[in-house]
């Protein structure tokens, strides 16, 4: 039971491969030679979905070259999947505060996935279900406790599910994008020579509303919306499930 | 040894965490529920002291007015409890007495002080009153709505309460009253107004009460017609359904109030030195030391107490006095309705430091003040006492600078310092494995033997419920008999269908019946679709063809 215990946490909360680029890249970065690192760190991310512990630490990189915006990026990732990282949020704090001239972030995390990811959420509901199951369908369990504890527990099984489905959901069709590089043209419509509406500087967190081949349909927290290139900045969430 | 260190050390903390928790003196607080009763009539009495357990019970004392007895009141203790409560981060623990007080006489009574003893000290909380009317028989369905301000002629500036509510013997669910009267009031800018909800025992049945009180300024001279308040109700009539199912049947009635007049007076031409103040107000001072030394400071405190607004009030005192300055603090109000009543306080903290030794006698204040009770100015004089000022003592000192010696930031390039973000991760997870998707599906697996079993449940509830309903319809079928003599003379179709149920409830009929059935059904038949005239003798064929079968039924 222990050893099921153990295997089942292992695959809920921990990434499946050796965790080799970080570690190697951790070298390099206190061995002084940040770019060396970043280019460790750069690639995996490019293989499959990194955790949020490497966005962390590419944030930080972002953040010593003065590429703020970038930083911001990644850690709204992370903060996506490790939404209880208190470094996090503090990071992603300083960094706002530095930007000067950006509007109001638009926050498109959901609440309840600031307190555990749609993964997480899932865990709990499959456990919860699994359990409710279980006191139900066992004839000594339901005849000492009744139908009444069970049926509780599987009531909020589905709530937790339900609120994965829903995480997973907002994640992957409502993202953010944070703009990155050079400043963003809002546009009328999803063509480059639509007419322009606004402009939004780099570091601007904005919420997708709708995905058209490369153009984003977005969001300003002073309820301005116009189309932006897929370019123009990271979105932030996509992958998320 | 390990074991016990870690005792030691949990231990130590939770020595620390105490000695650390600020020592909170005990509070005690009286509450009544309602200040009018009937004779014969029940309420309630709490007694509550906050954080520390009182060594006695609490007495409450009851005293009447204009000489009546106190035994007009019987009081009994009806438990206690205790419960712990935290707000705004602090904890503190609620000692609860709860005493059923019964009118027995009408009068007048004050209710309290209650004296507990809490840690070696005895404390008393304030007292409220009580009147105690003759007993007026209410009706069985009584549901009654009240509203008004607390008096028809006011001054300007006074403090009005007005207060709406109703009493019903029967349960209202819900409750929204008109709008409250606006001509020649205005709102306080600080008081919030005070919503309460309990019942009385009543020996005809329980009465519950709700009613709020709102704090109103008379803000304009002039006769005012204050609208009745009109209240929907939506009161309790019966249940529906049963078990958990079960809701209440509710039914929406409207009361109305008795429209007011209110008059607002001016205030007669005001004296010089007028504070603003209406209200019946008392002034307090103290001075903690008549004895002391120039410089030092010594605390002045001065009390205002009162049932008129406080706002806006301030203390205007002469800094520079001879011989002395003084020195104020920013002066706390408290205004609020207490057991029915406006309750303002203010209180002015001050610091006398005298300039000079000898003798320091400050001047005497005047306050003058509107007393709505008496139609009258008012004017409050505070003494204060002479106070003994001893000259400072002589100490050797010296100055010392620091000016020079100060060191400054040192120039050149400072080397960038990320001391604003937290340091890298040394150890983790190089990727994330995206688990949501097949954790999900594991939920809806985990999950199916759930569902399995609350649709069984389901099933076999709906396959009780439809046995319980087709026995409840077989039960309500009328017999043929029955049916025939409710018949038209032609309804041909109808006298089918009784042949046909009488012919279904009838088990082992003979053989020449079923041949007369079926002869009787042909000439039904060519009646009801060939258009054939019927014969005569073909409604009395059926009626004992019907019986017949009926009786057969019943024989076998």
């Amino acid at each position: 039971m222990m050893r099921a215990w153990i295997i089942f946490s292992w695959l809920l909360f921990s990434g499946l491969a050796v965790a080799g680029p970080l570690e190697e890249g951790v070298t390099l970065w206190e061995s002084g030679d940040m770019d060396g690192a970043v280019e460790i760190w750069h690639p995996a991310q490019e293989e499959r979905q990194v955790s949020g512990i490497l966005h962390y630490n590419l944030g930080i990189a972002m953040y010593r070259k003065g590429d703020l915006a970038s930083a911001i990026a990644h850690w709204r990732q992370g903060r996506l999947l490790r939404p209880r990282d208190a470094n996090l949020v503090h990071n992603l704090a300083v960094a706002r505060s530095e930007l000067k001239d950006v509007p109001e972030p638009m926050n498109t995390q959901p609440n309840l996935l600031q307190i555990a990811t749609p993964a997480e959420w899932a865990g709990a509901g499959v456990l919860l279900l699994s359990l409710a199951s279980l006191l139900l369908w066992l004839p000594v369990s339901r005849k000492r406790l009744g139908p009444w504890p069970a049926m509780a527990m599987g009531f909020v099984g589905v709530l937790f599910w339900l609120v994965s489905a829903y995480g997973s959901d907002r994640c992957q069709n409502a993202p953010g994008l944070v703009v990155v590089g050079d400043a963003a043209y809002l546009r009328t419509l999803a063509t480059r020579d639509s007419e322009v509406v606004g402009m939004v500087p780099p570091g601007t967190e904005l919420a997708v509303e709708r995905i058209a081949g490369t153009f984003l349909l977005v969001r300003q927290s002073n309820g301005d919306r116009g189309w932006v290139p897929e370019s123009a900045g990271k979105i932030i969430g996509e992958t998320v499930n | 040894m390990v074991g016990r260190s870690r005792w030691m050390h949990w231990l130590t903390t939770l020595l620390i965490v105490l000695s650390a928790t600020p020592a909170v003196a005990a509070q005690v607080e009286l509450r009544l529920s309602g200040s009018e009763l009937q004779v014969g009539q029940v309420t309630h009495l709490k007694v509550l002291v906050t954080d520390e357990r009182p060594s006695n019970l609490p007495t409450v004392q009851i005293t009447a007015a204009k000489g009546g007895s106190s035994s007009g009141i019987q009081v009994q203790f009806a438990g206690q409890g205790s419960q712990v409560r935290s707000m705004n981060g602090r904890t503190s623990r609620l000692f609860e007495f709860n005493y059923q007080l019964e009118a027995l006489v009408e009068g007048q009574y004050s209710v309290g002080p209650a004296e507990v003893k809490v840690g070696g000290q005895t404390l008393n909380t304030r007292a409220v009153s009580l009147v105690v009317k003759p007993r007026v028989r209410l009706p069985d369905a009584l549901l009654e709505g009240y509203a008004g301000f607390d008096t028809k002629e006011a001054w300007l500036g006074q403090i009005l309460l007005y207060t709406r509510g109703y009493r019903s013997r029967r349960s209202v669910t819900r409750d929204a009253w008109s709008g409250m009267p606006e001509e020649g009031v205005r709102p306080t800018r600080s008081t919030r107004p005070v919503y309460t909800e309990y019942s009385l025992s009543d020996p005809d049945g329980k009465i519950g009460i709700k009613e709020e009180i709102h704090a109103r300024i008379a803000s304009r001279v002039g006769r005012f017609e204050i609208p009745a308040a009109t209240a929907r109700m939506e009161v309790v009539v019966g249940v529906q359904g049963r078990g958990f199912f079960s809701k209440y049947k509710t039914r929406n009635e409207v009361i109305m109030t008795q429209s007011q007049t209110l008059e607002v007076k001016a205030l007669p031409p005001a004296p010089p030195n007028f504070t603003g103040l209406v209200g019946d107000f008392v002034f307090d001072s103290s001075i903690e030391d008549v004895e002391s030394t120039v410089g030092a400071s010594i605390p002045w405190v001065v009390t205002v107490t009162g049932d008129g607004s406080l706002q806006g009030f301030d203390w205007q005192i002469e800094k520079d006095q001879d011989g002395a300055r003084l020195y104020d603090a920013t002066p706390t109000v408290v205004e609020e309705i207490r057991q029915g009543k406006y309750f303002s306080s203010t209180r002015f903290e001050q610091v006398i430091v005298p300039t000079r030794p000898g003798t320091l006698e400050l001047p005497e204040m005047k306050l003058v003040t509107f007393s709505p009770s008496r139609g009258e100015f008012v004017t409050h004089r505070l003494e204060v006492p002479t106070l003994t000022i001893k000259p400072g003592r002589q100490q050797p000192g010296a100055f010392e600078s620091f000016v020079d010696k100060l060191e400054g930031p040192v120039p050149g390039e400072v080397a960038p310092a990320f001391e604003g973000v937290r340091p890298v991760y040394r150890t983790g997870n190089t990727y994330a494995r995206a688990l949501g998707g097949p954790l999900r599906w594991l939920g809806v697996l985990a999950g199916s033997p759930l569902i399995l079993w609350m649709s069984m449940r389901l099933i076999s509830v709906l396959r009780r419920w439809w046995r319980q309903r087709a026995l409840q319809q077989e039960q309500t079928v009328r017999s043929p008999i029955e049916r025939l003599q409710q018949v038209k003379p032609n309804d041909w179709a109808t006298l089918a269908s009784i042949l046909q149920q009488a012919w279904s409830q009838s088990t082992g009929v003979s053989s020449e019946l079923a041949d007369r059935k079926r002869a009787v059904e042909q000439e039904l038949d060519r009646v009801r679709f060939a258009s054939a005239a019927p014969d005569s003798s073909l409604r009395i064929e059926v009626t004992a063809l019907v019986k017949a079968l009926v009786a057969e039924g019943r024989a076998a």
